[in-house]
């Protein structure tokens, strides 16, 4: 209800947000880093190759030793659809010498790992089938693994099937967690996240509060500190490992890379030295950026849709706005647009950026993009 | 009493130690910026009270909600934020928050009761856009555990009575209007605070929410 309304999201994003949170995300394995070093080495090759794609893509996270993802959503990525993000993705990691990454796409953390293991992207619309299919090891634990394929089960499909009230008064709440896993209900093993990768990252970077581990983000430990990390680390227990998000403020006054948020759980993200937007937003800064920035459209009073032109001007006077299928809204004012040209890898891509005004005093951010318009922050 | 729903995972015992908040005199009113001490009854947050903001969608409650806390997070406190997806870091760094002591749980699903209980045992404030519509009773529960906790809570409504019962602080944005002069440079809010109590007095003022810096005042 809040979705649609009050973020005037369109209903395809907020029903995406329902359907157990669930983000596609692109997964790069690579076998051979799989091992941490003592000296430090494979550490240094996550590092180095985390700073290239965040040139990229501003959410890449070290999973474990070997594993990194992000998500393929956002506009820039949208356009020429996954096919074309990968051909990008792949001459990218082979100017960054990643030896022989395998690259797979899926919905959630647990089937995008899988992906990649066999080297595939798996259609949204496959999702269930392709996570129902997938050999009973999958899910992480051997034991319980040995015990369903003793049971006749074989197949994650086999373990969903299970009645929940069954799995819940047989087995433990760790393996309740694996079973939702097979559900599709959450989208990543208990395991998953390696908070010793997360702690070496650190290292090899220098950052100072590296010896203390994963608890380091927050700082000097008053006592408020001591609870503020135990319920973090709670809730994360009660949601999922990325339930709980935490946020650091960068330099300069570009919306996209002056801040951001993560989980409390990851380290830090790599300094992006080179912003990929050389200008600014002028004005207060928007209260929300959508990390998945959501299609618009705009139109004149007749309908017709409004662009911006090769020099930078709107095709026609900005009337009306609609946000994915939500309902039209007219627009008072519009500034800009300000164009950006950014290098998104190895190709010049130009976007420009605009603000709102609609009916109700609401104030929007908009980026166009080839002929294509977003909602990109709302000044709630 | 405060029976919240399945059992927790107990927390260590040197932490579960220092959960209870000391309500001595001077404790008992979280700091808040100045733009908000001289217009709040108490100059300050009362540990154990409610808050409720109303706003109209995309209408600024979020701004009121992060600049109404961040005073307490410029001293030490810590704030978490439950259910606003998607917030606007720099925005809420100008409007004065220390991003360092911030929490966001911006997706709790349908364990959104369970996730607040869990923050009040150990943040002095959360602020809640509550998902759908809470029931009167969970919104009873969930006061009363503020209360006994001694912590804050700031509720971000989109329509009156979205939160069932009456807060102890009301806080409206009864009309919003931006400014634009070749960009957007501030929003002209008009707020209106009401309550119980010393906030029985009701008043209202109408302020930049945020100015062009990104500040409230």
């Amino acid at each position: 209800m809040r979705d649609e309304s009050v973020n005037g999201r369109g209903d395809c994003h907020s029903r995406a947000d329902r359907q157990g949170d669930v983000e596609r995300l692109a997964v790069i394995e690579v076998a051979s880093w799989r091992r941490d070093d003592p000296e430090g080495n494979v550490a240094r090759h996550h590092d180095r190759v985390l700073r290239g794609l965040a040139q990229w893509c501003p959410y890449v996270e070290m999973i474990a030793f070997g594993v990194i993802a992000f998500p393929t959503r956002g506009p820039s990525r949208y356009l020429g659809g996954e096919a074309a993000m990968l051909s990008d993705l792949h001459v990218l990691l082979d100017e960054l010498a990643v030896p022989t990454p395998r690259v797979g796409i899926g919905d959630g953390l647990f089937a995008a790992m899988a992906a990649a293991r066999r080297g595939v992207v798996v259609p949204h619309e496959q999702a269930e089938f392709f996570r129902r299919q997938l050999p009973v090891e999958e899910l992480g634990d051997s034991r319980f693994a040995d015990l369903a394929r003793r049971l006749g089960l074989h197949r994650v499909g086999d373990v969903a099937d299970l009645p929940r009230e069954r799995v819940t008064e047989r087995f433990t709440r760790e393996v309740l967690h694996r079973y939702a896993v097979a559900r599709g209900e959450r989208d990543d093993l208990p395991e998953v996240r390696d908070p010793h990768a997360a702690r070496r990252l650190r290292e090899v970077r220098g950052e100072e509060e590296a010896a203390t581990g994963q608890m380091s983000f927050f700082g000097d430990k008053t006592d408020l500190d001591r609870r503020a990390a135990a319920v973090a680390l709670r809730v994360t227990r009660r949601l999922d490992a990325h339930a709980v998000w935490v946020a650091t403020r960068g330099a300069g006054r570009d919306p996209f890379t002056a801040g951001w948020c993560r989980p409390f759980t990851a380290p830090l993200p790599p300094p992006v030295s080179d912003a990929p937007w050389p200008g600014h937003l002028p004005g207060p800064a928007p209260a929300v950026i959508l990390r998945h920035p959501v299609e618009v459209r705009l139109a004149d009073e007749h309908g017709e849709a409004v662009t911006v032109t090769s020099r930078g001007f709107f095709s026609r006077p900005p009337r009306l706005m609609t946000v994915g299928r939500g309902p039209s809204r007219q627009i008072v004012s519009a500034a800009g647009p300000w164009p950006e040209e950014s290098r998104w890898w190895s190709q010049l891509r130009r976007r420009a950026h605009v603000q709102v005004i609609s009916e109700g005093n609401c104030a929007w951010w908009l980026m166009a993009e080839q002929h294509r318009w977003w909602l990109a922050g709302i000044y709630d | 009493m405060f029976a919240f729903l399945p059992p927790r995972p107990p927390l260590p015992s040197d932490i579960a130690e220092k959960l209870r908040p000391l309500a001595t005199a001077r404790s008992r009113i979280l700091p808040v910026s100045a733009v908000w001490k001289e217009r709040l009854p108490d100059g300050g947050l009362r540990r154990g009270s409610t808050i409720v903001v109303t706003a109209p969608p995309a209408g600024g409650g979020l701004s009121l909600a992060m600049s109404l806390v961040s005073g307490a997070s410029d001293r030490g406190y810590w704030v978490s934020v439950v259910g606003v997806d998607d917030p606007g870091v720099m925005a809420m760094s100008d409007l004065g928050v220390d991003l360092r002591r911030v929490m966001f749980v911006p997706r709790p699903r349908d364990e959104w009761v369970d996730v607040v209980g869990d923050m009040l045992d150990g943040v002095d404030l959360v602020v809640l856009r509550p998902m759908g519509r809470p029931s009167p009773d969970m919104t009873r529960r969930i006061m009363g555990r503020v209360r006994e906790r001694g912590a804050v809570l700031v509720v971000l409504c989109d329509e009156p009575r979205r939160w069932p019962l009456p807060g102890d602080v009301h806080i409206d944005l009864v009309d919003g209007r931006w400014e634009m002069e070749h960009h957007l440079t501030q929003r002209h809010a008009v707020v209106r605070l009401s309550g119980r109590g010393d906030a029985r007095r009701e008043r209202e003022w109408s302020w930049g929410l945020p100015l062009a810096s990104g500040q409230a005042g």
